[in-house]
């Protein structure tokens, strides 16, 4: 499982996600996909984790097209890792949509929860393996 | 979606998922015994059973349950093995103690092991504003249980008829008996082998 919270910043129309993913889970899905053998204590460089996570949450304006992401930090909290990625110019959460397939190719049961945060408003979608992209909030 | 909603859904999730199969036989060894027209003594062990899950997962989540992730993990087959046993060794239930309705304390006791397990994954992902997210899992995995507990019986009817028309029942051993040996059997089997697997020593 993995957890995303996602905050719309209506001023300045960005929208922070905060990705929370467990650390080994984590590295074992992007070592993976980048072909790099994992180290014993299932450390990876932040880059790498990064890569694979532009690769696996996308986000999407209301003309189809993909927004671009950038990485706004990476810490370790216990056994979790949590990435920050920011979109700027995005729309509002309704007309934002999300593709989420975080682990999905290394776990069956793999899900997805994201979490919006749209000044008090706090709505929750799920993904799974096979899902496409979804409104991040649906009224 | 609502947060309570989607937490449902994942509480449903969690009790069906196929790829942590955990749940579904320990449900799958609490039904063994029973014929469809027990349905509301199921229903009492199976609530019992989400009451005790629901009391570590909200006792992890908060931060008043230390047990390692490990221990957790080995325990959750046991329960099944001690399940299997106790459904193979009481033949008789009307003379077994309390006539045989201690099993939704059993239940509860088991469930507590098993809320145990995910309590801690939760915790790790969930900091704040866990009270609704923690809610909703539980409606969900009552739900979840039910649904399982519907698949189970139709899987037992159709056992008890293969049963009754093999005729491998009679005279000896009744086609209940025969069902509850068959299914307990096979069930210990699996589990027993995930607590090998599982052993932290």
């Amino acid at each position: 499982m993995s957890f995303t919270e996602a905050r719309y910043l209506e001023g300045n129309y960005t929208l922070q996600l905060w990705v929370r993913v467990f650390a080994s889970d984590f590295a074992a899905a992007a070592a993976r996909r980048s072909g790099i053998r994992l180290s014993r204590d299932s450390v990876i460089e932040p880059t790498v984790g990064v890569a694979y996570l532009m690769q696996n949450v996308r986000l999407f304006g209301s003309d189809g097209r993909a927004l671009n992401l950038l990485p706004c930090g990476m810490k370790r909290v216990n056994d979790m890792l949590w990435f920050c990625l920011m979109a700027k110019q995005a729309e509002s959460p309704q007309k934002t949509k999300m593709r989420n397939t975080i682990m999905t190719e290394l776990f069956s049961d793999q899900v997805n929860v994201v979490q919006t945060l749209d000044g008090s408003t706090r709505t929750s979608r799920l993904f799974v393996r096979g899902d496409g992209a979804k409104a991040l909030r649906q009224d | 979606m609502s947060d309570f909603q989607t937490f449902m859904q994942l509480g449903v999730r969690h009790i069906v998922d196929i790829g942590a199969m955990d749940h579904i036989l320990f449900l799958l060894a609490l039904a063994a015994i029973y014929r469809v027209s027990d349905w509301r003594e199921v229903i009492r062990v199976v609530t019992a059973f989400t009451v005790g899950h629901s009391i570590t997962l909200a006792a992890a989540v908060f931060g008043f349950l230390p047990l390692s992730a490990r221990i957790v993990e080995f325990l959750i087959p046991l329960t099944i093995v001690a399940t299997c046993i106790e459904n193979i060794l009481v033949k008789n239930r009307s003379a077994a103690l309390w006539h045989g309705h201690y099993r939704p304390v059993f239940a509860t006791v088991f469930g507590l092991v098993h809320g145990a397990g995910f309590g801690g994954y939760l915790k790790s992902l969930f900091l704040d504003r866990i009270v609704l997210p923690l809610f909703g899992f539980n409606v969900g995995i009552e739900i979840g249980q039910l649904g399982v507990l519907a698949v189970t019986f139709a899987a037992i009817a159709v056992l008890d008829l293969a049963i009754r028309q093999s005729r491998i029942a009679q005279p000896r051993i009744a086609p209940l008996r025969l069902r509850v040996l068959a299914v307990s059997t096979a069930v210990m089997i699996v589990a027993a082998r995930w607590a090998v697997e599982r052993s932290p020593w």
